[in-house]
């Protein structure tokens, strides 16, 4: 499910639908190959950086 | 961003770096980088998707602006390791939320070679911080 809209013109600052994500339902996995969620890493804020190919 | 690290992390801001490979490629790339952040793995690039981050078209890819990335990256002595194979279309992006999962900021890439400079990220954290004080106040004065 997409959350943001695609239609803006650049990669700045975007309109989202619903401003509000259920951080304990998005899951990763850990180098040890363990299910976890962004819940557990956040603090009063989190910065997530999506990475593109590994370089 | 390395050098921000404590910055933002006496800052209440946890940094979370999250990579499409699995978690065994990732892990290996984490012995040869070190990098002081938490590193997770989305193989299935479901997060990915949460966030609105899709597969760039050819012409952003193999662009200008990349190839410059990667000639400076290379002037300034990086070496190109091999991790095996990989997609280079995927599209990457920057996020600030706070722990109710409001997005305070986002950033998609153009690019590969488009990242938001940390001083930004720096200063939409504090703008956050502040937003979110005074919310603090509002509530504290009602």
């Amino acid at each position: 499910m997409a959350v943001y809209e695609r239609n803006y013109p650049d990669s700045e600052r975007i309109a989202v639908k619903d401003p509000t994500l259920e951080l304990e339902r998005i899951f990763l996995l850990d180098l040890e190959g363990k299910q976890t969620h962004l819940q557990e890493h956040t603090r009063d804020f989190l910065l997530v950086i999506f990475l593109r190919h590994l370089a | 961003m390395q050098l921000a690290k404590d910055e933002l992390e006496q800052g209440g801001v946890a940094i979370v770096i999250v990579s499409f490979a699995a978690p065994e490629r990732l892990s290996y790339y984490q012995r040869v980088h070190q990098w002081p952040f938490t590193l997770l793995a989305d193989p299935s690039r479901e997060a990915y998707g949460y966030f609105g981050l899709t597969r760039l078209p050819w012409y952003r890819v193999f662009s200008m602006p990349t190839l410059k990335l990667y000639l400076h990256l290379l002037r300034r002595g990086r070496k190109m390791e091999n991790y095996g194979r990989d997609d280079y279309f995927q599209a990457g992006g920057d996020f600030l939320l706070d722990r109710d999962g409001r997005v305070l900021f986002s950033y998609h890439s153009h690019d590969p070679a488009d990242r938001p400079p940390v001083s930004r990220l720096l200063d939409e954290i504090k703008r956050a911080r502040r937003e979110r004080n005074a919310r603090k106040s509002q509530g504290d004065l009602s």
